[in-house]
């Protein structure tokens, strides 16, 4: 731990920026912790923001602004931003309490779901939060209509019966004459308000991942919905720590990653964007950008990032 | 101001992904920026390019700011001075590379081009800086608009390292009294 004595000699000139990166590392570690340098740096740094005149922006500025972040957001949907207004993915995002939620859909070659991926996130009668992400066995037309179909039929089952298990056998018995030519993968993951916990049920589909561990959620496999009929369905309830996220992913993520040898898990440098301090946002952007990197050409991209609040 | 709309909590609701939020910071934190880059960079083509990736980017990566580690005005300035540096770096080389005299103030500024730093920023720079005793305020402007560490400041101007960091203190002292008693006391 960096003492305050050293600290207290270099704080002037970090809020001028004028320190190399090791000792402003040193000086921002410290404050973290020091409440009295932190005071004097607050003062010192509203001196050094008197030595600024401030001036009138162009007016374009601003909307030069607006039009870059229009088009960041464009890639993404959040739980507060504008939305895609199409059939796959949900047009507007509940605000749920208690969790911040961010999503991506990044198709292949931009045309709009003919890999067949889907996601949904839907707020549930009691306050929380339902979130699907999926893919369909069969692409173009033929395709999206089956996940049209599973999107809209999972949205009704949730909101009847929360239980992600007892949904997703409802909607397979429903919809078994869809079954007949196409099988579909999915993560169902139900978050209460509030609450420390997520539901969640993995069928043929990647794990979702938590951010903090950096580790799989280590939640039992299912079969994909489809491809069998009857038996019952595992899942688990994950917990999820206060400013700790969940990332739920499409297969198309999961193949464009970069594999360690040995293990069927990302390699760790991959694993790094999962790192902490991370908001839902930013890292469904980072996965997306990194993963698209990598991805095979023709394969959808879907990210879904539950951070709970701290 | 009432607790939803001071810095910390507009940061928090940034996060959120929160527009109304994202204008509000910019409307309060744009003239600083603008003026620090326009006075780093003497260009308001560039300043505003500066200062239009200051902001995407706090919008793009809002954790990045710490609001234990400082306030979001110093944050801000910190990003927009490190931008501005980067931009008159490569503008220089570029210079290099193609055999044209820099035109401006060379911020990677060793010996001669740290006085054109300083004759360059006199003049721009508030009324506050201009009543400093000149060592004073020759530190921190080669520091804070020359975009050079407390290190690289004593270098260019012969003196030894903590000279440099005193006179920087206590130039920033005579510009905010209230901060002497402050930064006197021992925790």
């Amino acid at each position: 731990m960096t003492g305050c004595d050293e600290v207290h000699d270099l704080l002037a000139v970090r809020v001028l920026g004028a320190v190399d990166e090791a000792e402003a590392g040193r000086v921002d570690g410290h404050l973290g912790g020091c409440h009295h340098c932190r005071a004097v740096a607050r003062a010192l740094a509203e001196a050094a923001g008197r030595l600024v005149a401030e001036v009138q922006p162009s007016s374009e500025l601003w909307a030069r602004i607006v039009a870059d972040v229009d088009q960041l957001d464009d890639r993404i949907g959040t739980s507060s931003g504008h939305r895609f207004e199409r059939a796959l993915i949900p047009r507007r995002f509940p605000v749920i309490p208690g969790w911040a939620i961010a999503a991506a859909y990044d198709s292949a070659d931009g045309q709009l779901f003919m890999a067949g991926d889907f996601y949904d996130v839907n707020r549930l009668p009691g306050g929380g939060v339902a979130v699907v992400v999926g893919d369909v066995s069969s692409a173009g037309p033929e395709g999206a209509v089956v996940a049209v179909s599973i999107r809209n039929a999972l949205k009704m089952a949730l909101w009847l019966d929360p239980d992600p298990a007892r949904a997703i056998t409802a909607v397979e018995r429903v919809l078994a004459e869809e079954f007949r030519d196409a099988w579909a993968r999915m993560t169902i993951a139900v978050a209460p308000p509030g609450a420390g916990t997520v539901r969640v049920l993995s069928a043929g589909a990647p794990e979702p991942w938590l951010v903090r561990a950096a580790t799989p959620a280590r939640v039992p496999r299912n079969r994909s919905l489809g491809i069998a009929s009857g038996g019952s369905w595992n899942v688990a309830d994950v917990p999820v720590e206060r400013g700790e996220t969940l990332v739920v992913l499409s297969q198309g993520v999961k193949e464009s990653w970069p594999l360690d040898d040995d293990h069927d898990e990302p390699e760790s440098a991959f694993l790094g964007l999962l790192g902490a301090g991370q908001r839902s946002y930013e890292l469904v952007l980072q996965v997306v950008d990194v993963a698209r990197s990598a991805a095979v050409p023709k394969s959808d991209l879907v990210v879904v990032a539950l951070t709970r609040d701290r | 101001m009432d607790d939803f709309c001071d810095d910390d909590s507009l940061v928090a609701r940034l996060v959120a992904h929160d527009r109304n939020a994202f204008e509000a910071l910019y409307l309060r934190h744009c003239g600083a920026v603008v003026g620090l880059a326009r006075l780093i960079l003497w260009d308001d083509a560039v300043a505003d390019d500066v200062a239009q990736n200051v902001f995407v980017d706090l919008w793009r990566r809002p954790s990045r700011f710490d609001p234990d580690r400082g306030s979001l005005a110093n944050f801000l300035l910190l990003q927009t001075r490190g931008r501005a540096v980067e931009a008159i770096r490569s503008e220089t080389s570029r210079q290099r590379r193609e055999g044209t005299v820099a035109r401006r103030n060379a911020v990677s500024a060793k010996g001669p081009e740290a006085g054109a730093v300083l004759l360059a920023t006199r003049g721009r720079v508030r009324g506050s800086l201009q009543r400093l005793p000149e060592r004073e305020r020759e530190a921190i402007t080669l520091a804070f608009f020359g975009g050079l560490t407390y290190r690289e400041v004593a270098a260019v101007l012969g003196q030894p390292e903590g000279t440099i960091k005193t006179r920087i203190r206590a130039g920033l002292k005579r510009l905010r009294p209230a901060l002497a008693d402050l930064a006197q006391t021992s925790p």
